[in-house]
């Protein structure tokens, strides 16, 4: 069982048993299968941009290479901030308590949600509680594993529970009458899913 | 160049303007202290070298074939580089399909249990120029949305011209001073979820609005897309099963 998940606030510490759900597991899920002309399930597989190379599961390689071509393992590799200079890991927030910051609501809007987790109580700090059940929202560091860069948690509550959103914060700028920002294209669609672009 | 959005306002008067992904903070890159890397897909291996191929030419224990031959290294092809690709369906025989396939839609319940298995509709696109979104006229206070959904997707508008700011800048500030989102709505009535793509997925889209504290002539409006409410599954581990019946999607659908 995963070490619980742990916050300071005012001075009290409370720690939460935690499940990661999501979509399907609230609602289901459909999944659309494809038939050939047979009515048989059909295969999805890459061709390759030139034509020339079919690529069924199993048949692609990801990884990291220098200039010489050559493979870099990938327990070789170091985060490297924007400088390129190496940057220190960061431990795993879990079993250890994070201090809480009350934000406000459109800082938590601001976030695009990577993952939820459903929260149980192992001990609640009765300010904790109380804020919670006014609708306060809290913000904290999370990283569920040992990395090089420390994820943000939103802690909410409703009427259904307690709910931690785990995250990174969006950066959109402002709009003014002569000048509208300008967007990179995201390099990290896959990790962005965004299937409507 | 960002996409266009057709987009109403309260009083029912609409416009065309545009539309991008919101930035979000970048993860730290991996690489190494003295030299640059990149990152790369290639291929692994080709269809002769396949478990399924191995066995058919070596039988179940290809073990030794493996390490006295190396036949499942095509030295033409392994390690190439793949710079993009398009997505195929294969036959259940492995040709090639050249026509469009067919698609059966499997329903899943939220144990995880096969329901259903019916012939795929499919569903259009209904964010486009044609139809604008429009104001449901259901708002929600900012601090109970966020305790309500989840959202994994944001996109920001902005004006195109002069007229447009106006008419951006105008929602923004009524949403800010109410401290809400309105939900948009797609479709002829403007009631129905977004689906941004054909058969893609349908979301809630909120579209909330804030004005520069220090600055009343700079808008923010953003449009937070949710897939997902903020609820308790049926039969969590963290609470004892719950007899309720399945809960409906706010669409009425499974997806």
């Amino acid at each position: 069982m995963a070490k619980p998940i742990m916050v300071r606030y005012q001075g009290g510490v409370s720690s939460f048993e935690h499940s990661k759900i999501d979509r399907s597991k609230i609602y289901g899920r459909k999944v659309r299968l494809p038939l050939d002309p047979d009515g048989q399930p059909c295969e999805r597989a890459q061709l390759s941009e030139d034509g020339a190379l079919v690529l069924r599961s199993g048949m692609i390689g990801q990884g990291y290479f220098d200039g010489g071509g050559e493979w870099i393992p990938t327990g070789d590799l170091l985060g490297l901030d924007e400088q390129g200079e190496p940057l220190k890991r960061v431990p795993s927030t879990l079993g250890i308590p994070q201090e809480v910051e009350v934000i406000e609501p459109w800082e938590a809007l601001d976030f695009q949600v990577r993952s939820v987790h459903l929260l149980k109580p192992d001990k609640l700090d009765s300010s904790l509680d109380e804020a919670l059940s006014h609708g306060v929202i809290f913000r904290f560091l999370f990283n569920y594993g040992s990395d090089y860069h420390a994820e943000t948690a939103i802690l909410v509550r409703n009427d259904e529970g307690t709910f931690c959103l785990v995250g990174v914060p969006l950066l959109p700028s402002w709009a003014e009458p002569n000048n509208v920002p300008i967007y990179e294209e995201p390099s990290d669609l896959g990790d962005l899913d965004f299937e409507m672009f | 160049m960002y996409r266009r959005l057709h987009l109403t306002n309260a009083s029912g008067r609409d416009a065309m303007v545009s539309m991008a992904i919101v930035p979000h903070e970048p993860s730290p890159r991996l690489g190494l202290r003295d030299r640059p890397v990149t990152f790369r897909r290639y291929v692994n291996c080709t269809l002769d070298g396949t478990h399924e191929s191995l066995v058919r030419r070596f039988g179940e224990d290809y073990a030794d074939a493996l390490t006295e031959g190396d036949p499942e290294i095509d030295l033409e092809v392994v390690g190439r580089t793949i710079p993009g690709t398009v997505t195929i369906y294969l036959s259940a025989r492995g040709d090639v399909l050249h026509t469009t396939p067919t698609f059966m839609e499997v329903i899943f319940g939220p144990d995880g249990i096969e329901r259903e298995r019916r012939a795929a509709s499919n569903t259009p696109a209904n964010v486009h120029d044609e139809q604008p979104l429009r104001w449901t006229g259901r708002k929600i206070l900012l601090r109970e949305l966020v305790r309500r959904f989840t959202f994994r997707r944001t996109l920001q508008l902005f004006h195109v011209d002069g007229l447009t700011y106006d008419f951006l800048l105008a929602i923004a500030k009524q949403l800010d001073q109410e401290q809400c989102a309105v939900l948009l709505g797609a479709g002829s009535k403007g009631t129905d979820p977004l689906v941004f793509e054909a058969n893609g997925r349908p979301y809630r889209g909120f579209l909330a609005g804030r004005i520069d504290p220090n600055n009343p002539e700079r808008y923010r409006l953003l449009l937070h897309l949710s897939d997902m409410e903020l609820k308790r599954p049926l039969g969590d581990v963290l609470s004892p099963p719950l007899t309720a019946p399945p809960r409906a999607t706010p669409d009425e659908e499974v997806s």
